[in-house]
């Protein structure tokens, strides 16, 4: 495996014990030395403990989503709506901690990448609301076969989470929000039960898609995408780790740049959760979970970069500051200065090289 | 494999002591290539073979011109003390190579292949920048530079000597801040793409007239400066910085978009393709993929026989191709970083640089990627442009 780093110090470390079982070969005493084995391992446990959870968490959660989808439309009930609409919650929150990993499976096809069928928002902060509407309203009202190639020729403005949250939380008619105008609308027209059903099973299927290349055949290779990417083989030749950090980057300076909390989930209000899901994400892959031990930021301390750690804990607090405040251009700044500790900070304490800068063009 | 070198940041240096630590050639093998091969291989028949060549570096340090023979390979680099930017060759001399600083640039130099020997260094004028290009008039002798001045912010096309160097005077861009700029077919016409931006003068990159920017594209008699042509894009937020010419004077282009002076996220075409006499035709593509260009083209080249315009989007890590006459999208590439590009001496492959030193090959018939010859050099961080040169078949030992 080729490691994008050139580790140049040689750190005689205070935390031994937190490496040395990683890193093997070492006793007790022994100084301990950050090589590109431990920043393997780091790289590693982050996508075992962070980012493969979060992956399948949100295929799990989508297919949740398309049973609740289902036993509603069977039995239309206030008690079974408040379930779908709960699972479409979760599925959303589960998004919300996968969206910072847009690489591999989710973004491979440069012309039509499978987030955007997920998540129509995240392409260029465009909130497609007005377009879902219009075209439930056609589904509804028109003659077509409500059938499953019908909801996989549609355009990603009109699928995903969006449409699946304005299905299942206001009526087509009055945008109605109330349980009981909901459920009668899907009792009275059969039409809008094929919509959500139709809709929950193109989430659910290209959200096992993607779970299924990263744990199992990525793009018929016969290797999951997770040993491609800890092999360092990834097609296009990015590092594991540019692209894990570029990633994160990315992400962080799309909640600063689009009003995310103003438009997302809007009718199911949980804009704020769902960010906040998202700066947790972040912050278990620089902290790492319980079962972790070497995380980024463990191998950051152990070099001596420990400013450079307290900028990125100050910057997670006044993130959360920001969403507990629910202040979005608090939230923004924060989002910004995150960005820039994923553009900083973090590539400097884990001595990583990034690339050429080719951001001011030329 | 890294080589380390003595050299001082050139901000901190005088430009005696910048003279004395330029110039330093080092010598970096491929992986798996014994110093013992590469001796018997660099002594024999090395003019028989392609380079490549190209601005390379991330650090005072080791910013330099860089150069491989892919079919041996090994990797050179001549250290410049400055970030370089555009390389051209010479077209009767062809082992003459220039590199042009990445503006605001002071500096150029000229190396000669195939051993990388410091021909030239030459400084700009007073009051003026180099802006990154350069490109030598039909008959070789004198050098146009892509140029600005400091007083006013007016595009220059600088003229020299292309023996010594020596300022010879130099003529209008007819625009703001000129950057690639080519010799047309005709061997006297220049084309030049005047990107239109004005930078604050303490960093040399930050934009001061996001509002009245003025990109332009120009045709200008080399001999007189005389305007012939001038065209804009309907984007008046596009810049366009980089261009190639085709044998049948297809000039193709591309742009760099200032997002921070608009209001909307729509995409923006990147790319284009204009003939002289006739209106730029942009070149489509998919909303998707414009969007993962996040608004920078990095280099172009045209593949004269394929009709081929092919762009590098190092932000949206693709390589993308269109055809120069249906203006069709015919396909990209995914490749981390890439920005470099250029075509093989022998027609059959585009191929492809990145800033992690890699190499692909592109074949230009299918636009599929030829796996085998992959080359990575790990000393190397390859720039912005590339350029093959051939020598003239002869032994050099």
């Amino acid at each position: 495996m080729k490691i994008p780093v050139l580790i140049t110090r040689t750190v005689i470390a205070s935390a031994a014990t937190l490496l040395l079982a990683s890193c093997g070969g070492e006793r007790i005493n022994d100084p301990v030395t950050v090589t590109e084995g431990s920043l393997s391992t780091a790289i590693t446990q982050a996508l075992d403990y962070s980012v493969l959870p979060a992956v399948n968490v949100f295929n799990t959660a989508s297919n949740n989503l398309l049973s609740a989808s289902e036993a509603f439309c069977s039995a239309p009930s206030a008690s079974l709506l408040s379930n779908a609409q709960a699972q479409w919650k979760t599925t959303a929150t589960a998004w919300f901690r996968l969206a910072p990993y847009r690489f591999g499976p989710l973004n491979d096809d440069p012309v039509l990448p499978e987030y955007i069928y997920i998540d129509s928002l995240r392409l260029r902060g465009t909130d497609y609301t007005a377009t879902v509407r219009t075209d439930i309203e056609t589904a509804i009202s028109d003659s077509s076969t409500l059938d499953d190639a019908y909801f996989a020729a549609k355009n990603f403005q009109k699928v995903g989470l969006l449409a699946l949250e304005i299905t299942l939380f206001e009526t087509v008619d009055t945008k109605s929000t109330t349980t009981s105008d909901i459920v009668t609308e899907f009792t009275n027209t059969e039409r809008k039960c094929q919509v959500l059903t139709g809709l929950a099973t193109q989430l659910s299927n290209r959200a096992t898609r993607v779970s299924e290349q990263w744990n199992n055949d990525y793009d018929e290779t016969g290797n999951s995408y997770r040993t491609t990417f800890i092999a360092g083989e990834l097609s296009d030749g990015t590092e594991p780790l540019t692209l894990l950090i570029t990633s994160v980057q990315e992400y962080l300076d799309y909640l600063q740049q689009r009003d995310v909390v103003n438009i997302t989930a809007q009718k199911a209000g949980i804009a704020w959760p769902l960010v906040e899901a998202s700066i947790n994400e972040i912050e278990q892959l620089f902290s790492g979970t319980d079962t972790t031990t070497v995380s980024f930021r463990a191998l950051m301390q152990t070099s001596g970069y420990q400013s450079e750690i307290a900028a990125v804990d100050d910057n997670i607090q006044a993130a959360y500051d920001a969403i507990t405040a629910k202040d979005s251009v608090l939230f923004s700044v924060a989002a910004a200065a995150l960005d820039g500790n994923f553009k900083r900070e973090i590539p400097d304490g884990l001595e990583v090289e990034l690339g050429i800068n080719f951001t001011d063009g030329d | 494999m890294k080589q380390h070198f003595t050299t001082l940041p050139l901000n901190k240096i005088n430009r005696r002591r910048f003279l004395r630590t330029l110039g330093v050639v080092s010598a970096s093998l491929p992986l798996g290539l014994s110093t013992e091969v590469w001796a018997k291989t660099s002594n024999s028949n090395i003019r028989n073979h392609e380079f490549l060549i190209s601005a390379q570096g991330n650090d005072n340090e080791h910013y330099g011109l860089g150069w491989i023979d892919p079919s041996i390979p090994f990797s050179r680099n001549l250290t410049s003390g400055f970030r370089g930017h555009g390389v051209a060759q010479h077209p009767h001399q062809p082992e003459r190579i220039i590199m042009m600083a990445r503006r605001p640039g002071q500096y150029g130099i000229e190396m000669t292949l195939p051993n990388g020997h410091l021909r030239e260094r030459f400084s700009n004028q007073e009051n003026r920048e180099f802006q990154g290009h350069a490109c030598f008039s039909g008959d070789g002798k004198i050098l146009f530079t892509s140029e600005m001045d400091t007083t006013n912010g007016e595009g220059k096309i600088g003229r020299r000597d292309a023996e010594t160097f020596a300022w010879l005077g130099e003529f209008d861009s007819y625009g703001i801040e000129p950057h690639e700029l080519k010799l047309m077919p005709d061997g006297i016409t220049l084309v030049i793409a005047n990107g239109g931006l004005l930078t604050d003068t303490t960093d040399g990159r930050t934009t001061t007239n996001l509002e009245s920017m003025n990109s332009s594209l120009v045709y200008i008699n080399s001999l007189t400066g005389e305007l012939i042509e001038r065209h804009k894009l309907a984007e008046s937020k596009a810049s366009i910085r980089h261009l190639d010419v085709a044998t049948d004077g297809s000039v193709a282009i591309s742009m760099q978009v200032q997002r921070q002076a608009l209001t909307h996220q729509e995409p923006i075409a990147l790319t284009a393709i204009h003939r002289q006499g006739q209106e730029i035709v942009l070149l489509d593509a998919p909303e998707t993929l414009l969007l993962n260009l996040q608004d920078y083209i990095g280099s172009v080249v045209v593949h004269n026989k394929e009709r081929i315009a092919a762009f590098t989007s190092p932000r949206g890590n693709l390589a993308l191709f269109w055809h120069c006459d249906t203006y069709q999208l015919l396909g990209y590439h995914a490749f981390h970083d890439v920005c470099g590009i250029t075509v093989s001496h022998d027609q059959r492959s585009f191929i492809l640089s990145n800033s992690n030193g890699e190499l692909r090959y592109i074949d230009a018939l299918t636009l599929q990627e030829q796996k085998q010859r992959r080359l990575e050099f790990n000393a190397m961080q390859w720039d912005n442009h590339l350029l093959s040169v051939a020598l003239p078949t002869e032994n050099n030992s």
